[in-house]
């Protein structure tokens, strides 16, 4: 049932009023939308609800039983920690067994054939259950904030199976953390006629840069990434960039309809991107893009990694390793595929290079005398950010290494500059491409992501009037996937 | 080990750039060299205020983020949500502008396709309806069909053989017979019976699926009228549901017409004012066609289609079909039923001979049931050099011939009928 389905939308024609009809009443609200997230969840996969079930079960006996062992005590400290060593252990092993078991099997035997042993590869034939990456996350963060004491338990088990299960957020996050999330839980929602404005918005704005941009901009990526070999250098920009265009349409659009339905709900939902390809550099590109995975692994991978006495370094080249393991993580996370643990490596560079050269780049720049046209700079900031992301996106979309080798190697080749085809691609591209260009730019303008709704009847009516009637004219019908419910 | 290390960042750093520089001259090239081709004055002007617009956004932000080296945006400059303080009736009132401003978008989608149609085919759908409200006199010969018999039919050459005015309002297949069925009725309501009706449709038209867009094109305000004239039995009231819809929300049903003009005025800003070329008629409904672009490869893909489709008989094709004879059989209208001219190579097809059989039988065994119809089933071909855009079109010169074959053919049937009917009455 995704949100671009018609039964979404029947699903959530029974389900609103009935919320609003429990306006007063927070307990029942929370168990309405209970009920209502494990509808949804097993409208796409039944038999993982359980699996859902039993793991947010899990969690919330650990976390219980992490709140009653007295932190002050040594016993209790021990006890606290076993507690959340047995949470991660058990969080990682459920999706460690779901996602990455034939992965890691499959890379086993491979190298023990390399190494001229016989193996074969032994794989588990399931499915992978629906936004397990991401509420792995949630449920881990709640553990490991109550062992950090910046949580108190919650005693409702209802509460955490609907912090788990939340369905606009289950498939695909944001990933929310337990402080945000279950203190708004415990009191009854009244939404306000503001709340609904925007989540209006969120949820129009969210539609259009799925079912208009990015489905429309997939079939000039798939053409290119589906058939890599001989492709021309222009064809495979045009295709990165509209990947790029593509996975930031369909992901944001994803996150918009997810938040705006959250608004709907009375909720205020976590921010997850805030226009990242205006972002001036790799590190700022990470504080816009995918906000609440960032900063779970800032939380939880990232500075624990620059703590840690593991790695025997000084502290200037722990911290750039941690930079490159957390962005490893961060790739294998998205996916159980090479691909994305070298997207992973190329962004940890990245911010390995931009945390070494930062002083240096300050110094170009005045030596360029960039720092005297900041328009002219930022500007050629924002470019080049854009750039090294696309070049990511080669590994991030190819559907094998050796796709993403033939393509970055017909990318720096000279021979095919351009061609009809490509023409033709890069018209389309723009075409799809303007309305999030001038929408984007006029919320970079004013720093504010809901300034459209801000705007003047005379303008916000015919904006909203366009947006609808560009869902009906070019929206692509057939339900395409989202592409981050795979991960 | 540190100098190692900054080495290889340094490296890597000069890869990722080089790399990525590639990739922005390369997509600039492109970016210039394609839409820049060609374009006019007022649609460079229009895009240069566009890009203006996003320009003049950006800078009015630079500046107000101020000089400076920074190496990224500080976390203060970063955009986030500022929430939204608005009472419920300005919440009403965008919901219902909204509501408003998508029922105007669709209106004056729905003006501009009725006059403005860019899709060649259904123009000639709406061409042919305005030539039907035209007439002023009803004609001795009215030819009905799709395509073949809107290129291969020449009116003047028919009256000229067999005598009085003739009209030729065919369309095209994939209006498919229920469309000619509402072509015969309106010219019923507005003429009276036409002494002669002429069906000339190409193999395929049994196997035509309802189209609920093209029929849309009838002027005839589907669904919505006690004038409509249809029953359920000839189209199904979801079906007449659908023609509505096509008809009156063209935002969602004409989204490909809709799509191709929006596209052209994206490239070309300009072309939204340039009206569409209205397909070359005659006045009395003949297209003319003089280019040959038939080819060998296109008779192996009608041939590949034969053999993995054969030709079928959709239910709307039958219900338009037994709507005709229903009209023919009550006016007693006298009708003759030929199949489209086609390429001769066609017709030695071992896939067409095995799929057409059944459907010239079947034309035969309705037309056996009612006595005012008359199937010829001969085949009528042509050489390559003689077709147009495919196997079933005729350039003007074959269709001369073909309107002379079949006018010879309905005075040789007159002439039979009519020593039957003396030596009946002898």
């Amino acid at each position: 049932m995704p949100f671009n389905s018609a039964t979404f939308l029947v699903f959530f024609s029974i389900l609103y009023p009935l919320y609003l009809l429990l306006r007063s009443h927070g307990r029942a609200q929370n168990l309405l939308l209970l009920v209502g997230s494990y509808v949804f969840y097993g409208f796409f996969q039944p038999a993982f609800v359980a699996l859902l079930i039993v793991s947010t079960m899990v969690d919330y006996f650990l976390a219980s039983a992490m709140g009653r062992a007295e932190s002050g005590t040594v016993d209790g400290a021990r006890r606290r920690k076993r507690l959340v060593v047995t949470s991660v252990v058990f969080n990682l092993a459920v999706l460690g067994v779901f996602k990455y078991f034939n992965f890691f099997a499959e890379n086993v035997a491979a190298v023990l054939r390399a190494l001229g042993m016989t193996a074969d590869a032994f794989t588990l034939n399931v499915l992978l259950p629906l936004g397990i990456s991401f509420y792995t996350f949630q449920k881990l963060s709640y553990t490991i904030d109550v062992y950090r004491g910046k949580v108190s338990p919650t005693t409702n088990p209802v509460d955490l199976a609907l912090f788990v299960a939340y369905f606009p957020h289950v498939a695909a996050g944001p990933i929310e953390r337990a402080s945000h999330f279950l203190p708004q839980l415990a009191r009854a929602r009244h939404v306000t006629a503001g709340q609904v404005e925007a989540g209006l918005f969120l949820i129009l704005w969210g539609f259009f840069k799925k079912v208009v941009v990015a489905d429309n901009v997939a079939l000039l990526v798939n053409a290119v990434f589906d058939q890599p070999g001989g492709q021309g250098s222009v064809n495979v920009a045009v295709a990165v960039v509209a990947f790029a265009v593509q996975v930031y349409g369909d992901f944001s659009g994803y996150t918009d309809i997810a938040r705006g339905l959250s608004m709907l709900l009375g909720f205020d939902p976590t921010l997850n991107f805030k226009l990242p390809y205006f972002a001036r550099s790799i590190p700022e590109f990470w504080k816009r893009w995918h906000i609440s995975l960032s900063n779970w692994l800032t939380d939880y991978v990232y500075t624990p990694l620059t703590k840690t006495t593991l790695i025997p370094l000084h502290w200037y080249y722990k911290l750039l390793v941690s930079l490159l393991l957390t962005f490893l993580i961060s790739g294998l996370w998205h996916g159980a595929n090479w691909t994305f643990v070298v997207w992973g490596g190329l962004h940890g560079v990245y911010m390995m290079c931009s945390v070494t050269f930062q002083a240096h780049r300050r110094r170009w720049v005045r030596w360029l005398r960039l720092d005297r046209w900041p328009a002219g700079h930022q500007a050629l900031q924002t470019v080049f950010t854009f750039a090294l992301v696309c070049v990511t996106y080669i590994f991030f979309r190819a559907n094998s290494l050796g796709d993403a080798t033939t393509l970055c190697l017909a990318l720096i080749d000279p021979s095919h500059l351009t061609s009809e085809g490509a023409r033709q691609a890069l018209a389309t591209l723009l075409f799809f491409g303007v309305p999030v260009i001038v929408i984007d730019s006029y919320q970079h303008s004013t720093r504010d992501l809901l300034s459209v709704p801000k705007l003047p009847g005379a303008v916000r009516l015919p904006v909203y009037t366009a947006l609808l009637a560009g869902i009906l004219i070019f929206g692509v019908t057939e339900s395409m996937q989202f592409i981050y419910f795979r991960f | 080990m540190a100098l190692a290390l900054r080495k290889g960042l340094v490296a890597l750093a000069a890869i990722s750039a080089a790399i990525a520089v590639v990739c922005i001259v390369s997509f600039l090239v492109g970016l210039t060299l394609g839409p820049l081709r060609g374009a006019r004055l007022f649609d460079v002007a229009t895009w240069s205020g566009v890009l203006a617009l996003c320009a003049g956004m950006w800078s009015r932000r630079s500046a107000r983020a101020g000089r400076g080296s920074q190496v990224s945006s500080p976390d203060s400059q970063r955009p986030t949500e500022i929430g939204l303080d608005s009472p419920p009736r300005r919440l009403a009132s965008t919901l219902l502008g909204t509501v408003i401003g998508v029922l105007l978008v669709n209106f004056a989608a729905m003006f501009y396709l009725d006059r403005y149609l860019h899709d060649a085919s259904r123009r000639t759908v709406s061409q042919k309806w305005e030539l039907l409200g035209s007439m002023d006199t009803p004609v001795e010969w009215l030819v009905l069909g799709d395509s073949s018999g809107n290129q291969g039919v020449i009116p003047q050459v028919l009256s000229a053989a067999l005598g009085g005015a003739s009209v030729n309002l065919c369309t095209i297949g994939p209006a498919t017979t229920v469309h000619q069925a509402m072509m015969l009725e309106a010219y019923i309501a507005k003429f009276g019976p036409p002494k002669n009706l002429i069906l000339v449709n190409s193999f395929v038209i049994t196997a035509e699926v309802f189209n609920p867009v093209v029929l849309a094109k009838a002027p005839v305000p589907w669904g919505l009228s006690p004038m409509l004239r249809f029953s359920p039995d000839t189209i199904s009231v979801k079906d007449q549901l659908r023609v509505a819809l096509a008809r009156y929300v063209p935002l969602y049903y004409e989204n490909r017409e809709l799509k191709t003009l929006i596209r052209g005025a994206f490239k070309a800003p300009s072309s939204i004012l340039a009206l569409p070329h209205r397909v070359a008629l005659t006045t009395d409904g003949y297209m003319p066609m003089y280019d040959t672009v038939f080819s060998e490869r296109m008779l192996l893909e009608i041939e590949e289609e034969l053999e993995r489709q054969g030709i079928r008989f959709t239910d709307g094709s039958l219900r338009g079909i037994e709507r005709m004879v229903a009209l023919v059989e009550q006016y007693g209208i006298r009708t003759f039923v030929f199949t489209g001219p086609m390429y001769d190579g066609l017709k030695q097809s071992a896939a067409f001979g095995r799929n057409f059989a059944p459907v010239q039988r079947w034309w035969n065994e309705r037309a056996a049931r009612t006595r005012q119809v008359t199937h010829v089933d001969r085949l009528y071909t042509f050489p390559m050099e003689q077709m147009g855009d495919d196997a079933q079109h005729v350039v003007h010169v074959a269709a001369e011939i073909y309107t002379r074959q079949i006018a010879s053919d309905i005075r040789q049937i007159e002439q039979v009928g009519r020593s039957t009917q003396s030596a009946r009455q002898r």
